[in-house]
Formats: structure tokens, C-alpha cells, sequence
């Protein structure tokens, strides 16, 4: 170093009187010779006005190299706590070189730097929350002992969420309390004597995001068997999150619409019975119709009767619209006979209702209602819902592997869109992953807390009430 | 993945220039923050920032949560504030950025707009148009909040009827109607199922009411 400075000076020297000898040749020339001091005035003047000159135009470099770095692209995206991060920038060394960075130190992050100029934050991020992080470059017409220039990133470091879910409990004394779990086992396969009789197994919990505010569960279901007449009956439904008493809308739907199906079912007997053997024995549209017209003096009925009991809660609560009580409804019921099953649906709302064939596909029984936007649907409780005659359906099948009926807890997540539900590889994933966890095959009750446990699988976004009745 | 759209459009005429802006930003910055520690927020919001004077700009296409990064936010030193020139950037955003149900493709939730600024639209003939324009959109909360003295709340109520209006432009005012604006990006998430708007939570106390 030391050397490097005697040599400049020498340089110097030699320079400036090379140019007072230049200075003083010209002026001579033209007449005027000037002395020494003369000279050196001169001198120091040039130096002076030409060193002034000289910063100026060091400043303006520094400040177009600013601007210029302020145009370079050092993005670095958010990160999540406890994550491993890792990003690369580029930026080239020939212009900017990066000296280093501050900010980093307990992060849990560093950099690292290479000879193209590609710059790497990477490691775990200690903490949540935002970093500011500062680079330090060098630019054109730097040189030693003046600063360098900086760039400000901030970086944000967010929590998983799943770390953040509450889970509180529903306070006491609230208007229509519900248990925030539910589950049923109907065993029909050991005891009846309906060969190859199936079995039902429900389950019903209540969602993260209801858990999160300590609000109640929404959902319910019924499922049943009646030896006498042989119906398998089965109804989900899910209170709108809006509606203040639509875990009661819920309720009362698969409570009512379980005591009404039997009765009317019951009712109709022969009648029913002799439909359906003609319809399968001549599946004629004349046929069909006395079918359909059976199906809606009975699961249709059902449904109104249910959506009419609501109505009757909400005029006797004070203070309550029967808006409150805004609930979905899928009710399925299903009978063996001598030449196949009779499966039956009707459908308000969301969710879903399969029919899984042994050979692996799906009949879905029904069309979802949904709007423009995610969360909009129908429900029982909207008059409207009865004046349209598309939501019932029915099916006769030599066999079936199960029927499978869904609140939107759960069709969200594994369908996510209505042209999924009729992918048949689809269903064939959410019932791998049912099997998987719940030893449906034994057909024993433990099969019931099984697919609740079940039930409460993650799905990023998907955290509404899960409620789930399989006839298999 | 379903989102909830939340698009804020923020006055930057030259009267919030100093003080006032300042305090909006670390409104904003508080907002995100804790809004990072609600997990249906985190999952699910996506946010957009538009700022107004005599140009529009988009600050924030709409982003997630997650990897929302606070844009700079500038005021000139003077000049008109063109609110309807805004609304129109916010429809055209809308249109294009907001995603509706179809067969194939899960809808997002319905967005959500609040609007802030202290004084009223210049651009008085396009803010009518506008705010029709809005209306025609299904916005799950609009919320207007007129900030200081100037602020004019007649146009406002064209809008929506839910205005609101902070006395003072300083930064506990700010905190609390940003603070107000992330209860309900929480609300928005969990009202399932509803097609109504939704029901927001009760304002802060530094802001009052217009009815």
C-alpha cells in the first residue's frame, strides 16, 4: 500500500510540472512570461477548480449507479417460520458487486455469494414476522474508501397456519347446543336376514374454522334401518355458517325428514313396491313416472315437511327468521329387492350424493347447487326449493359397493369442483383413503370413530363441519 | 384454491401528502401483520391495493396473503382526486382478476372493497357511472370510510350504505379502521354458504357511523 501511495505522488508530481512547463511554453509564446508565483497560483487554481469538477462528477456517477441499482430486480418472495428458505438473485458483478448484507444476523438465514453474481438467502427462518434486510454493492467508478451503495428488501416470514388454529369450546348455556362430534353405526349385514344386507356408518365434527371461535357445530345427520319395511334411510345436511341457529336448521331437517320418509314410505307400502317391480320389469316412461310421482308424495313431501317443522321453530323462537335456520339437506333412501336396489335421493344444496358401483364407477344422484362464487348455495328453508321438480332421482342397480352421501366439509376438499364429482378417479381416491384408515370390511361399530378420526384430515382452506353416511 | 378477494383503495390525492399517508401505512402494515396471525386469512385472503389522486395506480395486483410484500405508496403535492377513474380501475381488476364458479373451476369467495379517502371525487360525472358499475358486481361488503374533516359523505352513500368516518388522519384512527377491515376479511372467510352480504362486525370506536 504504502508503495502504491509514493509512486501515485511521484506520478503527480511529475505530471503537474510537466504542465506548469507546458503552461508557461504557451504563454511565453504568446507573449507573456510568467514567474514562478505566477505559475503556481495558476496551478493551484486549475487543481482546485479541476478537483471540485472531479467530485461532482464522482456524485453524479453515485447517483446514476443508484438509480440504476434501484432498477435491479431483488425480489425475494415471503418465506413461512421454521421452513427452509431458499432464493436466488442475480445481479451482475461487473456492474454491481455485492459486498454483503445486514439484517440477517438470528434469522436463521445467510447469503451466499458467487463470481457470476448470483446472490442466495437460504437457511430455516427462525421467527415469524418481517426481516429488512440491507446489500451493500460496489458500482462503476467506485473506488476504495468510498461507500458503497445499499438496497432495502423486506422479507415476511409467515406462521404456518396450521400452528394457528384454535381450538375453543362452545360456551355453555347457548341457544340450541350441539355435541361438536357425532357418529352411528347400523349394523344390518349380521343380524337380518336380507342376504348381502349392507350396513350404514356416519360420522359428523365439527370444522377447524368453527372450532377457531368457539362456535357450534352446523352439520347433522340421521341414518337408519327399519326391520319391518326394510328402508335404509339416510339424510346429511349443513347449517349455513351465516344463519345464527342453523345447527337447529340441521337438526330439525334429519330429525323431520327421517320421521316423515318412514311414515310416507310406510304409508305408500304395496303401491311402492309394485312401481318399482313394474318400472324394473318394463322400464317404460310411463312406468317411470308413477315412479317419480311416488317418489315425490313421499322423499319430496318429506323434505317439506322438514322444511315446514323449521318454519314452525322459527315463528315460536322470539326473535328468530326462519333465514336462521338456513340449512342444506341430501336425503337418500335405499331398499333391497327381489331383483336389485332401489336407491332414491332428493338434494338441496351443496355436498354431494354417490353411488359407487362394483366395477368402479359412480353414479352421482343429483347436481349440486352452487353460484358464481364459492359459498353460495341453496337451501331447504328458500321457498323456491320446492317449485323446482329436478331434485329428486332415482336409480335400480343389480349391486352397488357403497352410497355415499357428503356435507361440502367434506366434497370441497376431495372433489373441489362439480366436474370432479363426476370423476369417477376421484371417488376412487376419497374411498382409498376412507379405506385406508377405517376397517370398513369388518363391518364392526368401531368402524363409526374410526371415520370420524378420519374426518378430521387436512386440506388447506377446507375447513368447514365434515359430515360423512356411507351405506356399503 | 378459493380466495377472498380484498381490494383497498386508498385517496393519495396531495392532502394526504405527509402525515396522513404516513399514518395509512402503518395502518396497512399492522393490517397485514396481524392478519398473518388468522389462519383463514392466511389461507385464504388475497389483497389488492389501488391508490387514487389525479392518476390511478395499482400498488398490489391482488396477492396472497402470504406473499403480500407492501408496495410504495407516493403523493404528489397538489392535485384533483379522481375516485371514478378509480372504481373503474377497481371494476376492470375485478373482472379480470376475480375468479367465478364454473364446472372445472372453483369459484373465489366474494370480494370485498374498501374504499378510503379524505375529501370527494372530482371527477364527479365518471364516479356516478362508477359506482352503477360497482353495484353491478357482487361485492360481499363494500365499506367507505370518509377520513378528517373534509371528507365528503353524501358521495360516499352512492356507493354503499355502509359509510363510516374517522374525525382525525392520524395513525389510531387508521389502526383501528384497518384493524376493523382485517376482522372482517376473517368474517368474510366463514360466511359460508350465505348469498347475502355480509355481516360485518361492529366498527371501531373512533369511527362514526352515517346513517
Amino acid at each position: 500500500m504504502r508503495r502504491d501511495r509514493s509512486l501515485r505522488i511521484i506520478h503527480r508530481t511529475v505530471t503537474v510540472d510537466g504542465l506548469r512547463q507546458r503552461v508557461a511554453k504557451a504563454l511565453t509564446a504568446n507573449g507573456h512570461t510568467p514567474d514562478d508565483n505566477e505559475l503556481e497560483k495558476f496551478e493551484t487554481w486549475l487543481i482546485r477548480r479541476m478537483w471540485n469538477e472531479y467530485q461532482t462528477e464522482l456524485m453524479d456517477q453515485r447517483i446514476l449507479a443508484r438509480n440504476e441499482l434501484n432498477k435491479v430486480n431483488l425480489k425475494f418472495p415471503n418465506g413461512r417460520q421454521g421452513t427452509p428458505y431458499k432464493h436466488t438473485v442475480h445481479v451482475d458483478p461487473t456492474v454491481f458487486k455485492c459486498t454483503g448484507t445486514s439484517g440477517l444476523s438470528d434469522t436463521g438465514l445467510g447469503l451466499v455469494r458467487d463470481a457470476q453474481g448470483n446472490l442466495t438467502l437460504s437457511g430455516t427462518p427462525k421467527q415469524a414476522g418481517d426481516i429488512e434486510v440491507t446489500f451493500y454493492f460496489t458500482y462503476p467508478g467506485w473506488s476504495e474508501g468510498q461507500k458503497y451503495l445499499e438496497r432495502q428488501i423486506h422479507i415476511a416470514f409467515n406462521t404456518d397456519p396450521d400452528s394457528l388454529w384454535q381450538n375453543i369450546p362452545v360456551p355453555e348455556g347457548i341457544d340450541y347446543p350441539k355435541e361438536d362430534t357425532d357418529m352411528k353405526y347400523v349394523s344390518v349385514s349380521v343380524w337380518s336376514d336380507i342376504p348381502g344386507g349392507k350396513d350404514i356408518v356416519a360420522a359428523s365434527r365439527r370444522g377447524r374454522s368453527h372450532a377457531h371461535e368457539g362456535s357450534p357445530r352446523d352439520d347433522d345427520f340421521v341414518v337408519s334401518y327399519l326391520n319391518g319395511d326394510e328402508w335404509y334411510v339416510l339424510a346429511v345436511a349443513d347449517g349455513a355458517g351465516s344463519a345464527k341457529y342453523s345447527r337447529e336448521g340441521s337438526r330439525i331437517a334429519c330429525r323431520e325428514v327421517e320421521t316423515w320418509v318412514r311414515l310416507l314410505l310406510s304409508e305408500a307400502g304395496s303401491d311402492f313396491t309394485e312401481a318399482v317391480t313394474n318400472y324394473n320389469n318394463q322400464p317404460t316412461q310411463e312406468n317411470a313416472v308413477r315412479v317419480g310421482k311416488l317418489l315425490y308424495n313421499t322423499i319430496v313431501k318429506a323434505a317439506w315437511e322438514a322444511s315446514k317443522a323449521i318454519k314452525t321453530e322459527s315463528d315460536n323462537k322470539a326473535g328468530a327468521v326462519v333465514k336462521d335456520y338456513s340449512t342444506t339437506l341430501l336425503l337418500a333412501v335405499c331398499r333391497k329387492f327381489d331383483f336389485g336396489w332401489f336407491v332414491a335421493t332428493y338434494w338441496v344444496g351443496d355436498g354431494a350424493i354417490g353411488l359407487l358401483m362394483n366395477d368402479g364407477t359412480v353414479k352421482i344422484m343429483g347436481e349440486p347447487d352452487g353460484g358464481e362464487y364459492a359459498g353460495q348455495t341453496r337451501f331447504l328453508t328458500m321457498p323456491s326449493v320446492f317449485s323446482d321438480r329436478t331434485r329428486y332421482r332415482f336409480t335400480i342397480v343389480p349391486d352397488f359397493k357403497a352410497l355415499v352421501l357428503m356435507t361440502d366439509g367434506v366434497s370441497d376438499p376431495w372433489f373441489e369442483t362439480d366436474a370432479n364429482l363426476q370423476r369417477s378417479e376421484k371417488w376412487g381416491e376419497l374411498m382409498k383413503s376412507i379405506n385406508d384408515n377405517v376397517s370398513l370390511n369388518e363391518r364392526k361399530p368401531d368402524c363409526a370413530a374410526e371415520l370420524l378420526e378420519w374426518l378430521g384430515f387436512r386440506s388447506r382452506g377446507n375447513h368447514d363441519d365434515r359430515t360423512i353416511a356411507i351405506l356399503y | 384454491m378459493r380466495r377472498l378477494p380484498v381490494y383497498i383503495l386508498i385517496d393519495t390525492s396531495g392532502s394526504m401528502r405527509g402525515e396522513p399517508i404516513e399514518a395509512v401505512k402503518v395502518g396497512l402494515e399492522a393490517m397485514v401483520a396481524s392478519l398473518r396471525q388468522d389462519p383463514f386469512a392466511l389461507e385464504n385472503a388475497a389483497i389488492s391495493i389501488i391508490t387514487f389522486d389525479k392518476d390511478v395506480k395499482t400498488v398490489l395486483p391482488l396477492t396472497p396473503l402470504e406473499d403480500v410484500q407492501l408496495p410504495e405508496i407516493t403523493t404528489p403535492d397538489a392535485g384533483p382526486t379522481h375516485t371514478g377513474a378509480a372504481l373503474r380501475m377497481l371494476c376492470e381488476r375485478v373482472d379480470s382478476e376475480v375468479r367465478l364458479s364454473t364446472p372445472e373451476r372453483k369459484g373465489d369467495w366474494m370480494p370485498l372493497l374498501f374504499l378510503l379517502t379524505d375529501g370527494k371525487p372530482s371527477d364527479i360525472q365518471e364516479y356516478n357511472r362508477q359506482t352503477e358499475e360497482v353495484k353491478r358486481r357482487k361485492f360481499g361488503a363494500v365499506v367507505a370510510c370518509a377520513a378528517g374533516m373534509k371528507a365528503r359523505t353524501e358521495p360516499l352513500k352512492q356507493l354503499t350504505n355502509q359509510v363510516y368516518m374517522l374525525d382525525t388522519l392520524d395513525s389510531n384512527g387508521f389502526k383501528q379502521f384497518f384493524k376493523w377491515v382485517s376482522d372482517s376479511i376473517g368474517v368474510g372467510n366463514r360466511s359460508v354458504g350465505s348469498t347475502d352480504d355480509l355481516t360485518l362486525p361492529p366498527p371501531p370506536e373512533e369511527v362514526n357511523i352515517i346513517v
